[in-house]
């Protein structure tokens, strides 16, 4: 009985995992509800400028070698940041497009993103906070 | 400063000031639209310090026909580059981009130094359409051909895309409309407009004007596939070379002294001439994996610019930050070479200095006919390690083979004639980087 004992009492210690998810975000005033992941593929990899509604899209990225900005990428398109520098010159340098902004952390990312209803970028959940609209969810990693 | 230049210059200065005009005249509607944005600027650019050492005495090599060839064993010129871009996002639907790249160029012109230069309209989310100075899109690379760090290897492959940087800009218009198809994105342009470029061939130096270029394309993506085909039709406008001496010398010639000078004359003269490119264009970038191919056939009414086709197999594979690669290339003629026929003059009613003269004109006529054409593979073997965010280090060594007739890409020494094949060991360092403010 004391193990037993003991033994719950140490199970109630561990943490409680938490799923942590990736999440697509806009600003609560966007007119956008949801976006599939294709929709999703097209704005962060530049072949849209604007939402399916037609709005014009601000895209926000995280700064280079941020945890998160990898897990995106590899989830997203299933490449490296490397790659996906590598794309955007691309894009970038032969004038179809310009990357997305880059903020220097999750906070002023979410700062930006409540700022402008054109807005749209990516957080974990455990950042989510107000004044947020999530309009694609990554599974569980 | 050249007429041609002159009035390119005048053209997209008009194109440019009317493009803004009408911005600048839809701005006030613009404002009404709230959180957008109305004007906003980005600097950016990109840049390649490149050595190659090149084995071969006979031959000097340039990564295009557009920059000088190299002059020593080791060069710097060859590959070493550096571009500035700045974009600007206009109100309503508008952006414009503005890119030079300074290089090593044959052109001692500013205005051959500006890449891009264009305003663009999406009046929708599906169609865009472009005023001003683009990159024309004849293959994968043509558009970023400059940006090292955009592809694998130390340069687009020479054997593929040397001869296509005739064709590298285009002053005109373009459309382009992009829909999703199924899983994937299906987007096709067409653009229309004049180029102007100066090369190298051999010592000389070889100015070309293009007239009535059209170039189609479509490209599907869906990942990690992407395929391409292009169609371009082109005439030519006017050509500043030697050749076109010949074409006046020729044309002077009363025909009872040699009936053939005409048809010669109508085999090497530019302008009116068409040529027609196509390319297939195929990648698949996994992963791991990242393996592309592209074939291209080119045919020219031009005797100067003999029908030829190209096309080359990269297999790449990637290891963390380091990425290796082969790849295997050539380029061949469709056709045989021309052969003339010699004159058969009355010697005995001529004056020596008439006889040289047209031996001469003959000599001249048989050598440019044959000068450009292009007969050789290429084996390469490379690195490329992406050792920090927005920087790339290249290694690749390439191993070609020129038959003797065959030596366009390159340049030699002086002008005569390349007596026998040549083997060529390139090797190359790289290092690329973008940057953005």
């Amino acid at each position: 009985m004391k193990c037993l004992m003991v033994l719950l009492t140490l199970i109630s210690l561990l943490p409680t995992v938490v799923a942590e998810e990736l999440l697509v975000v806009v600003s609560e005033s966007s007119r956008v509800e949801s976006l599939t992941k294709g929709e999703v593929v097209d704005l962060f990899m530049g072949r849209y400028v604007t939402f399916p509604n037609g709005d014009k899209a601000k895209v926000f990225d995280l700064a280079s070698k941020s945890r998160t900005k990898g897990q995106f990428y590899k989830l997203l398109v299933n490449r490296t940041e490397a790659q996906v520098n590598a794309y955007w010159a691309r894009l970038l340098f032969s004038g179809r497009s310009v990357p997305p902004e880059e903020a220097d952390s999750p906070e002023a990312l979410i700062t930006q993103i409540k700022q402008t209803d054109l807005a749209i970028g990516y957080i974990s959940s455990q950042d989510l906070t107000e004044g947020l609209k999530v309009v694609y969810r990554f599974e569980a990693f | 400063m050249n007429i041609k230049s002159y009035i390119a210059k005048v053209w997209l200065a008009r194109g440019w000031i009317l493009s803004l005009s009408l911005t600048l005249s839809l701005a006030p509607i613009d404002s009404l639209h709230a959180g957008e944005s109305e004007f906003d600027l980005t600097f950016s650019g990109f840049g390649t310090l490149g050595v190659v050492h090149n084995s071969n005495d006979a031959l000097k090599f340039h990564s295009e026909l557009t920059v000088k060839p190299a002059n020593n064993t080791y060069s710097f010129n060859a590959d070493s580059l550096l571009g500035l871009q700045l974009n600007a996002r206009l109100p309503k639907r508008f952006d414009a981009v503005a890119q030079v790249v300074i290089k090593d160029r044959i052109s001692s012109e500013a205005i051959d130094s500006l890449e891009l230069l264009f305003l663009r309209y999406r009046p929708s989310r599906h169609w865009a359409l472009r005023v001003g100075r683009t990159s024309s899109d004849l293959y994968m690379l043509s558009e970023y051909r400059n940006v090292g760090y955009a592809y694998l290897w130390a340069r687009p492959v020479t054997e593929f895309y040397e001869l296509s940087t005739s064709i590298a800009k285009i002053d005109g218009v373009d459309v382009s409309y992009v829909a999703n198809f199924g899983d994937g994105v299906w987007e096709n342009k067409l653009a229309y407009g004049q180029s102007h470029s100066v090369l190298s061939a051999n010592a000389n130096q070889f100015e070309i004007d293009l007239n009535n270029v059209v170039v189609f394309t479509s490209i599907f993506t869906q990942a990690p596939w992407l395929f391409r085909l292009a169609i371009t039709d082109a005439e030519v406008d006017e050509v500043d070379f030697v050749t076109q001496d010949l074409v006046e010398g020729l044309r002077a010639l009363p025909s009872q002294l040699w009936p053939d000078a005409a048809s010669i004359s109508n085999v090497l003269d530019g302008p009116k001439k068409g040529i027609q490119y196509y390319a297939l264009g195929l990648q698949y970038d996994s992963d791991r994996w990242v393996v592309q191919s592209e074939f291209s056939l080119t045919e020219s009414d031009w005797g100067i610019v003999p029908p030829y086709y190209s096309g080359y197999l990269s297999v790449g594979y990637r290891f963390d930050n380091l990425t290796f690669y082969s790849v295997a290339s050539y380029l061949n003629n469709l056709d045989d070479p021309i052969s003339f026929k010699p004159p058969q003059l009355p010697v005995q009613l001529l004056s020596p200095e008439v006889v040289s003269q047209i031996n001469g004109l003959y000599q001249g006529s048989q050598f440019a006919v044959n000068a450009v054409r292009g007969e050789q593979r290429s084996y390469s073997l490379g690195v490329r390690w992406d050792l920090y965010p927005n920087t790339s280090l290249k290694f690749q060594w390439d191993h070609t083979k020129v038959d003797m007739a065959g030596n366009v890409l390159w340049t030699k020494p002086n002008s005569m004639p390349q007596l026998q094949d040549e083997k060529i060991n390139l090797f190359s360092l790289n290092f690329s980087f973008i940057f953005s403010l």
